[in-house]
């Protein structure tokens, strides 16, 4: 006679892991409804103190190799010997726009609004996975969800100073170049989401003809946007926010034509490397 | 004494969460998961990263719950 056993070890071996897997998911999930920002709030005070910490050993360094450093060193100085006989020129043309402005009557922004809020970068991608950087400003500088947060314009944002007037175009000093929106907060830390975080659409007018166009985002400061077989855009036109005051979104790194195609995709990358910011500035609204 | 390292793993995968890329904390918390029995606290960190650096997203909880039932699974085949 056979006896059935009663309890299948087999399927003993998945019963306690899901019964405690579900009990974890379901408390998390019964907290972040009940009180949204409370776990962000303690873990950030919590990594905070280990971040600056990072920061200060310079860990993050070293995950760069040596020859990723030596190409960017050569493809930033190629760039800047390029870009700085044009800095004069520039500078004449922001100076002929600020006084058109004036003298049509339109307000001319002060260089750096009060409305500004230096953070410094505490988490870059891709070490925080996401397309998020996390900031060390928050509530207690009166930062919301929603705020604009722009790349702040110092050589430590790899924003050459050369390059740097160029992409302002509308002051002289400080560049602003906006890279996102703050999306979490808690007391002294921010979660700032990059517009490049990947499915998120802008409207942007391309290229000297002033085409406007809708860019779908694509990770890692990488945008996209579908054109007319036939658009009169080359590599290097500027990308702009459909704007009175110009701000640079993007310089289009790429075309790629498929005659099979009645688009041609337009591929371009934002002026700043998010990957290694370290100050932003938060517009609080 | 095994009580101890599991509590020196939970300071390294703060320690790994805070200050390593992505890739690397999930190549540790592989380890700790062949390393040690029943290791469920890789949920926890799971809901710590994606906590920390997004908002939205369940990518860190939903692949620690894979890694996790992956190892039920691989030990039994592996007799560890």
């Amino acid at each position: 006679m056979n006896y059935q056993l009663k309890n299948s070890s087999r399927s003993n071996r998945y019963k306690r892991p899901l019964q405690i897997t579900a009990v974890i998911v379901v408390l998390f999930l019964l907290l972040r409804l009940i009180f949204p920002n409370v776990l962000f709030s303690i873990l950030s005070t919590v990594y905070t103190p280990i971040w600056k910490l990072g920061d200060v050993m310079g860990v993050n360094d070293y995950f760069t190799t040596r020859g990723i450093l030596l190409s960017e060193n050569i493809d930033l100085r190629d760039r800047l010997n390029a870009m700085s006989g044009n800095v004069a020129s520039i500078t004449l043309l922001e100076q002929e726009n600020t006084e058109l402005k004036q003298f049509l009557g339109r307000r001319v922004p002060k260089s750096i609004p009060e409305d500004f809020v230096l953070g410094a970068v505490l988490k870059v991608p891709p070490v925080s996975a996401y397309d998020d950087i996390i900031i060390d400003v928050g509530t207690n500088d009166n930062i919301e969800i929603g705020d604009t947060v722009f790349a702040a314009g110092s050589d430590d944002s790899g924003v050459s100073a050369a390059s740097s007037s160029m992409r302002s175009m509308s002051t002289t000093s400080p560049t602003l170049v906006p890279i996102g929106v703050i999306s979490q907060v808690s007391g002294g830390t921010s979660v700032v989401q990059l517009y490049s975080h990947p499915g998120q659409k802008y409207p942007v007018i391309i290229g000297p003809t002033h085409i406007q166009a809708t860019a779908v985002a694509k990770g890692g400061g990488t945008f996209q946007a579908d054109l007319a077989q036939g658009a009169n855009v080359h590599v290097g036109d500027i990308v702009s926010v459909p704007s009175i005051e110009p701000l640079i979104f993007g310089t289009i790194g790429s075309i790629i034509d498929n005659p099979a195609q009645p688009y041609s995709s337009v591929l371009f990358n934002e002026p700043v490397n998010i990957f290694q910011l370290r100050w932003v500035e938060v517009q609080r609204n | 004494m095994k009580i101890f390292y599991r509590i020196f793993a939970a300071l390294g995968m703060l320690i790994a969460t805070a200050w390593l890329p992505w890739w690397i904390i999930m190549t540790i918390a592989i380890l700790f998961l062949f390393y040690f029995k029943n290791y469920y606290e890789i949920i926890i960190w799971g809901i710590f990263f994606d906590t920390l650096y997004s908002g939205t997203g369940h990518i860190g909880l939903i692949t620690s719950i894979i890694l996790l039932f992956l190892t039920v699974f691989l030990k039994k085949r592996l007799l560890i």
